[in-house]
């Protein structure tokens, strides 16, 4: 009784499950009595009504009324899902290749959604995000200025604008910290009233800026950034409050920036209230802050350009000497902060997009082909009466089950990848790029996954389920199981998404083939020094000591008099502007003596360094012609430049430049003579050609802060205590700061570009993978197909080579339509990549050559395998297995 | 009217068979139904409108059990097992069944 009732009961619980098994249990009979009829002579239509007539007509009233209760689709999405999930396991094997592809496809797709959403759709979380913006200084008629803003003209216009809220600039400021022994210098920024609330951000302890604290007279205070807080203050929390001594003044930490905050993304540590005195407040002429503003509600970027640009039209009038031609440049702070990496992202989804469609491609052919080994059982349920919807449905449940399965799979793989890629950028050139450090896993991309991995199972799943749902049953249950999706529509299906497969692996191959080429060059391009074993460490001079220039000379030169003697260094020298360090750029305007002039502020602009003699041995830039400083280029002696190669072909084609003068634009100095050319130093992107540069000697124009440039013996990293001692013992005022190799420099440079070049290429190998997984399933498939075929050709006397040749071409001609479209495609989409190439161009013929030839040769191969069963069959056994 | 009584005259019978077509091992309700059509020498034919009635009743009963397998072609199909108590009830009602016809059988040669 007992027992009854729990059956009872459970059967009431498990209602569907019982449902569902008996309809597969009553199914299960209907064929077996159909077989039997079919034996006993009866032709298969015959033979299933006859089936369904012993029935009494159950299982067709079932299926019917089942369709009629449309609220209960969730329950037979259940049973759909229950019965999915057991056909997949049924074929483990089939199954786990096909997730295996979608993972691969959801993993690319994942990980470049994660760069994208933290890195260009959301690369800061600031309050009023929308409305804030940058604004920039630069010469009318210029495209996309974004030149620094002086300090009058910024004062300009956050008094005249009525488009923003709120302006406030920013200016990049170095501090030395000095707390008893030896000073440290660190990067950080100076800002103007309002910083902190335009963007809504609060310090994780302490406090942000209060308007007083910008007031003259009020005690000078600072916020530090979290990163700077850990390393220097172990992350104590008293640090509130806390005197530090920088730049040789007492300053007052006031708050700690939470973690994700490092705007505006150049590094910096520290934030200080910026006041401008009366003069310094009204300067046009000197350019150095950065402007970023809030738009009042309901203004778009476009009034605010119209209303700051009448501002900037009114000064150019105004103050025609400094203005003229200068305008206003109105960016979205997005936009602004994104434009180094924005440019990747199309490339990036694009990419990865092929990959997806590629493995979807692949996965759908894999489920044609076992739909076909599934037509007997669809066609029973479809003389059973379920309806082509409910057979489609069933279908395309299964294959977005199979989707999610391998979403999960594509997940895990990117949380792995996603940790890749960010120990991939070393953290010194990460620091640049905004949002990175809220790059990874997050509810936004684990959303995307999900869809993703939902509408990918849509897509593999729908022309299998169509095309199985088309099937006629009276076929499907007459035939042997194996006729059917090996008709036309079938075969053009399968042979169309092999196309597909080629054609997307074969453009994503030319792309990493271009990018590989270009990375190739880059490594190879004479970059005009000599990067290994060199160490630079920067040496400030602090603001208070040093007025006389002979001080800062007399300190250098016997700085590095002592470097020098150190046994494992072979030469030294110092310079202000590190090739390749990211330390930004100093520019000058010049004029060749003897050459037509340029109206102020409109003459040409070249790169100025200034450099100790032993500087050009030490990093390995060779001379051309003259000589290079010696020490007799003195104060004393008539000043003298050195100019590159750039500066010799821009201003004295064919002439021979030594002896010629030139002078400053800044008017201030003597006219110089020009005594040799050096070698081309690469600019900053390793890529294009080098900036004119204009070296002058440090003797004669003595800078404060200089950059010692150490050629060792040795590994060089060991005489940074070294020369931090020398430094030392000749003044513990003098900070050491931003330590390290030139190798380093370059490479932190190229981290972006290898990077690119690496995911890419794991996309196209992967790409080249999936699509021989495909023509080889495919023609395994056909060969499988058609085993009777051979073995009767095998057994009337064709030659093996001949079978062979019969199944290759099928392939063949598959892949050759595939390589074709895939040629066209890369040739279109390449272009797009142009920005990245260099010393190669985005059609460049060998690369498009010889990837097509290596996507051939690998779908030969694919085919090749199978092709090969085929010359084995044996006539006998292929005979008989019908 | 009529077809209701022979049902459930039938019915303590078609039990009995089924369970003593389960006595050689579990079977799928196809072949539960071919073999007491075969061994019957074509002479019972069940119907699956009773057959699998039949077979889930005995199920909820606790005398035969029911288990999901593959089937000699490889298909799933369910296999009724016969439980202790079935083996019992079999037993019991064989008797009941032999006393039965017996008693018939006698009856109809002498009478």
């Amino acid at each position: 009784m007992l027992s009854r009732l729990k059956t009872a009961l459970g059967a009431l619980l498990r209602k569907t499950l019982v449902e569902r098994e008996l309809d597969e249990e009553l199914r299960y009979h209907i064929e077996r009595q159909t077989e039997q009829n079919i034996r006993s002579g009866m032709n298969p239509e015959e033979a299933r009504r006859e089936a369904l007539k012993a029935f009494g007509g159950v299982g067709q009233a079932k299926e019917r009324s089942r369709d009629a209760r449309g609220v209960r689709w969730l329950e037979e999405l259940w049973q759909d899902l229950r019965f999915g999930a057991r056909m997949l396991l049924k074929r483990p094997g089939v199954t786990f290749v096909a997730a295996l592809a979608t993972a691969l496809g959801i993993c690319a797709n994942t990980t470049i959604f994660s760069v994208v959403h933290s890195m260009i759709m959301r690369p800061f979380n600031f309050a009023n995000q929308e409305r804030l913006i940058a604004v920039w200084e630069g010469n009318t008629g210029d495209v996309n200025a974004r030149g620094p803003v002086a300090p009058g003209n910024f004062a300009d216009w956050r008094e005249h604008n009525g488009a923003c809220e709120r302006l406030v600039a920013i200016e990049q400021r170095y501090f030395d910290l000095s707390d008893g022994d030896q000073p440290e210098r660190f990067n950080g920024y100076r800002v103007t009233e309002g910083f902190f609330d335009m963007l809504g951000v609060k310090a994780a302890y302490g406090r942000a800026f209060l308007p007083e604290d910008s007031e003259p007279g009020h005690g000078r205070v600072v916020a530090i950034s979290h990163k700077f807080w850990l390393r220097r203050f172990a992350g104590d929390p008293k640090v509130v409050g806390k005197a530090l001594t920088l730049n040789g003044e007492n300053f007052t930490v006031i708050g700690i920036m939470g973690p994700d905050f490092n705007y505006p993304y150049r590094g910096g540590e520290m934030w200080a209230p910026l006041v401008f005195d009366a003069k310094a407040g009204h300067d046009r002429e000197r350019h150095f802050l950065r402007v970023i503003g809030l738009l009042k509600p309901g203004v778009g970027i476009k009034q605010a350009r119209a209303d700051l640009g009448e501002i900037a039209r009114h000064a150019e009038r105004q103050f025609p000497e400094t203005n003229t031609g200068r305008g206003v440049y109105v960016y979205s702070l997005k936009e602004d902060a994104v434009r180094g990496t924005a440019v990747a992202a199309p490339i990036l989804i694009g990419a990865s997009i092929f990959v997806l469609l590629i493995s979807c491609a692949n996965v759908a052919n894999l489920l044609l082909a076992r739909a076909a080994t599934r037509r007997q059982e669809i066609a029973v349920r479809l003389a059973l009466g379920a309806s082509r919807r409910r057979i489609i449905r069933q279908l395309l449940t299964e294959s977005v089950l199979l989707g999610t399965a391998g979403g999960a799979l594509g997940l895990l793989l990117s949380v792995w990848a996603m940790g890749t890629l960010s120990h991939g950028i070393p953290e010194d050139f990460a620091q640049f790029i905004p949002g990175y450090e809220r790059f990874g896993m997050s509810w936004t991309v684990f959303t995307f996954t999900l869809l993703t991995s939902l509408s990918a199972g849509a897509l593999f799943g729908l022309a299998p389920a169509w095309h199985a749902a088309r099937t006629d049953f009276n076929d499907a249950l007459k035939g042997d199981g194996k006729g059917g999706s090996n008709t036309g529509a079938g075969r053009r299906l399968r042979g169309a998404l092999v196309v597909a497969e080629v054609a997307l692996s074969l453009t994503l191959l030319i792309g990493a083939g271009l990018l590989v080429r270009s990375l190739a060059e880059t490594l190879r391009a004479d970059l005009g020094v000599r990067p290994e074993n060199v160490l630079a460490l920067q040496v400030a001079l602090p603001p208070d000591g040093y007025r006389e220039e002979s001080q800062r000379i007399d300190f250098f030169t016997r700085l590095l008099r002592d470097i020098e003697a150190m046994p494992d260094v072979a030469d030294a020298g110092a310079v202000n502007i590190v090739p390749f360090s990211m330390m930004g750029a100093n520019t000058v305007g010049v004029q060749i003596v003897g050459q037509p002039t340029f109206p102020k502020g409109r003459g040409p602009i070249v790169h100025h360094r200034v450099a100790t003699p032993g500087y050009f041995k030490a990093i390995g830039t060779a001379l051309r012609k003259g000589r290079l400083f010696t020490d007799q280029d003195d104060a004393r002696a008539a000043p003298v430049v050195l100019i590159n190669e750039a500066v010799a072909r821009r201003f004295f084609a064919g002439r021979d430049p030594v002896g010629e003068r030139l002078k400053f634009g800044d008017g201030k100095r003597d006219t110089a003579e020009i005594i040799g050319v050096v070698t081309d130093v690469k600019n900053e992107d390793l890529e294009e050609q080098a900036d004119p540069t204009v070296y002058a000697p440090f003797a004669q124009q003595p800078w404060r802060q200089m950059n010692l440039i150490i050629h060792a013996r040795q590994d060089p990293a060991s005489l940074a205590s070294a020369v931090r001692g020398s430094v030392r013992a000749l003044d513990r005022g003098v900070p050491v700061s931003y330590v390290k190799t030139l190798r380093r420099m370059i490479d932190e440079r190229l981290s972006p570009k290898r990077m690119m070049t690496l995911v890419i290429g794991v996309f196209a190998a992967a790409a080249l993978l999936l699509a021989a997984v495909g023509i080889y399933a495919v023609i395994s498939y056909v060969v499988a197909q058609r085993t009777r075929e051979f073995g009767i050709r095998l057994a009337l006397g064709a030659q093996s080579g001949a079978v062979l040749k019969l199944v290759i071409g099928q392939g063949l001609k598959l892949t050759l339509i595939g390589v074709a479209l895939g040629l066209a495609g890369a040739f279109m989409l390449t272009r797009a990549m142009s920005f990245f190439l260099f010393g190669v161009t985005a059609t460049d013929p060998l690369t498009f050559i010889s990837v097509s030839l290596l996507q051939a040769a690998v779908a030969l191969l694919a085919c090749y395998l199978p092709a090969r069963r085929a010359t084995k069959v044996d006539p006998l056994i292929a005979l008989k297995a019908e | 009217m009529a077809r209701k009584k022979k049902t459930d005259m039938l019915q303590g019978m078609l039990d009995l068979l089924i369970l003593r077509s389960l006595r050689g091992g579990p079977l799928n309700g196809w072949d539960v139904m071919q073999r007491i059509q075969v061994v019957s020498g074509d002479v019972f034919r069940v119907i699956p409108g009773s057959l699998y009635p039949a077979l889930h009743r005995l199920e909820a009963s606790g005398l035969v059990k029911a288990e999901w397998g593959a089937s000699d072609n490889n298909r799933r199909a369910k296999f009724y097992k016969m439980t202790a108590a079935g083996k019992k009830q079999l037993d019991a009602e064989w008797e009941t069944w032999k006393r039965f016809s017996g008693a018939v059988e006698l009856i109809l040669r002498d009478a």
